[in-house]
């Protein structure tokens, strides 16, 4: 990997550079609310944070978005190839990427996705972790790869690792200084003590099977306070599923197709033809979303959203001590 | 050949069939579509007929209405319920179980029986319902495509999740973790968060998400929040005070 040196005097000069490579979406704070969102000037982000609402993922995999429009038997796709950048993600939203970038990149590639992906500059930043946050116990709290450059915060300057082709050539620009040895050192002594920061702590050993084999009784009384309103899956990183729909227009051999993002915490998500419903209920898709962050493989990448944004006040790393047995 | 269709309405404020006048720049479009038996909202001039569908407004409280809802329902091959009272009973019903007929009509005329009168119920309290529109009122593009869908001989795709599915896809921040009864979470989504989006906690004007609504949970979760249950059962009511559950809340 390269490595490289940014002076923060020289970050609006990187902003600048991005914003030659095209749109470019960054943190910003808008009445309490933290949220990535389109900026023209690097005043409006928000450089220092804890975590957005919706993950950055937004971008690529869009909440809602049309995917074709058709007419009788022809139809026309709608893909998006834009130019973007996307600043200040953080290595639990990037770690995320990448658990998508399987699903999404790999065959069958998913083109809506990948065009964006591919065509969007991601750009790292150190993050400022809370009480919530837990990624250092799913492997997630720092950013192999996935991202064309990374911010690490060291005081008066940062180190810039360069993660991609396209951050190489960004790194050439005359504003950067080399960096090697002692940043990188500096850089994770700095990001260690961050991470020790981290109180929270989640066990995952053998966590698929203690889910698998928790009772019914005790799966009731952790999801009592349940709404079933599928928040913890659509404010998630590595939440993948979308439901398709068409809608018809009058002359009805017209319309449109649209996906959005769906929800395993919902009805329609185990609903198949004929009516039959094979997850019923709260706990069996409770189960189900579980199983799917932390029971096979980790998918989870510790960025506490899930907690922090449940109308009920459900904790995720609690429910998992629960049925580990630990205090209830 | 044409859809045959009929329009009606019964205790309601008629704001349903509003909303289809209302949807001005495709009206002609949807008035070309179909063959309109009976719309008395917008016509006098009523064909007796069978009907492919009819789209029914209002809850039931007389015995005429009960009678007439009947009649419709012989007729119709469809028959798709428009609007919170057809759907849920409507604002009408918010004190069933609490207060009887008798005495609301004492309170407001004097007298236990002015009229028979029945307690205000939805359609399917009477006879078979085939799809629900919901919301007070409801939505004119849910309406023109469950048209779309049903001129193409399918029923129209249901709502079934709530509305904060909406809310979060666009990104708004949640109400009730800001200590407002919002009642998006029991709430059918299809109105794109409308108020919730305003930063106004969700009145449930949709009604409740049938066999999916989780109200013991969200009951407790409003307990401790610190709101009083008689102000959260009468939010509740407001526009499904006839679904079971909510039905039982005690305030």
């Amino acid at each position: 990997m390269r490595y490289a040196k940014l002076a923060k005097a020289d970050l609006p000069k990187l902003f600048q550079s991005l914003k030659g490579y095209g749109e470019v979406f960054a943190p910003v704070e808008e009445r309490g609310k933290l949220f990535f969102k389109k900026v023209e000037d690097l005043k409006e982000v928000k450089l220092a944070y804890t975590r957005t609402l919706l993950p950055p993922k937004k971008l690529f995999l869009q909440p809602e978005e049309e995917i074709m429009s058709y007419e009788g038997e022809s139809y026309t796709e709608k893909l998006d190839g834009r130019k973007a950048v996307l600043f200040g993600v953080h290595a639990c939203d990037i770690n995320g990427f990448l658990k998508l970038d399987r699903v999404f990149l790999d065959a069958p590639r998913d083109e809506y996705y990948a065009r964006r992906r591919e065509n969007t500059l991601v750009v790292g930043i150190t993050c400022v972790p809370d009480k919530y946050c837990f990624c250092t116990s799913v492997g997630s709290g720092y950013a192999s790869g996935g991202f064309d450059l990374f911010l690490h915060d060291l005081g008066k300057e940062y180190l810039v690792r360069v993660g991609s082709g396209e951050g190489y050539r960004l790194s050439k620009q005359d504003y950067f200084k080399e960096a090697g040895e002692a940043e990188v050192k500096l850089a994770a002594k700095l990001e260690e003590k961050r991470a020790g920061k981290l109180r929270r702590k989640i066990n995952l050993m053998g966590m698929g099977d203690l889910i698998e084999t928790e009772g019914k009784e005790g799966w009731e009384e952790l999801t009592a306070k349940c709404l079933a309103c599928g928040t913890c899956n659509l404010v998630c990183p590595t939440c993948q599923c979308y439901d398709v729909s068409d809608l018809l227009t009058l002359e009805v051999r017209k319309g449109t197709r649209v996906r959005r993002w769906d929800s395993c915490m919902l009805k329609r998500h185990a609903l198949v033809a004929g009516g039959l419903n094979f997850r019923p209920t709260v706990v069996e898709r409770t189960v189900n979303r579980l199983s799917c962050k932390v029971g096979e493989e980790v998918r989870c990448v510790g960025c506490g959203r899930c907690t922090v944004y449940c109308p009920a006040g459900i904790d995720f790393v609690e429910m998992l001590s629960a049925v580990r047995g630990e205090a209830r | 050949m044409k859809p045959r269709v009929g329009i009606f309405g019964f205790t309601g404020c008629a704001g349903d069939q509003l909303m289809i006048l209302n949807l001005e720049d495709e009206l002609l479009d949807l008035v070309g579509a179909l063959d309109l038996k009976s719309f008395t909202m917008a016509s006098s001039a009523v064909e007796d007929s069978e009907y492919d569908v009819a789209f029914v407004e209002g809850s039931i409280t007389t015995p005429k209405q009960k009678q007439k809802l009947e009649e419709v329902r012989k007729k119709a091959k469809l028959l798709v319920a428009i609007g919170d009272c057809a759907a849920w009973g409507g604002v009408q019903a918010s004190c069933n179980g609490i207060l009887t007929v008798g005495e609301k009509m004492k309170e407001v005329y004097g007298d236990e029986k002015v009229w028979e009168i029945y307690e205000s119920k939805p359609l399917s309290a009477y006879v078979k319902v085939d799809f629900v529109l919901p919301g007070c009122p409801i939505e004119k593009e849910e309406f023109l495509r469950a048209a779309a869908s049903l001129l193409r001989g399918d029923l129209p795709e249901a709502v079934d999740y709530p509305v904060c599915v909406e809310c979060k896809l666009r990104e708004n921040g949640c109400l009730m973790l800001e200590g407002k009864l919002c009642l998006g979470p029991l709430t059918v989504g299809g109105c794109k968060a409308r108020c919730p989006s305003l930063r106004v906690d969700c009145i449930g004007c949709r009604g409740v998400i049938e066999g999916e609504a989780r109200v013991k949970s969200a009951m407790q979760v409003f307990k401790e929040a610190g709101f009083k249950p008689d102000y959260v059962r009468a939010r509740l009511r407001m526009f499904a005070a006839n679904y079971p559950e909510i039905l039982e809340v005690k305030g």
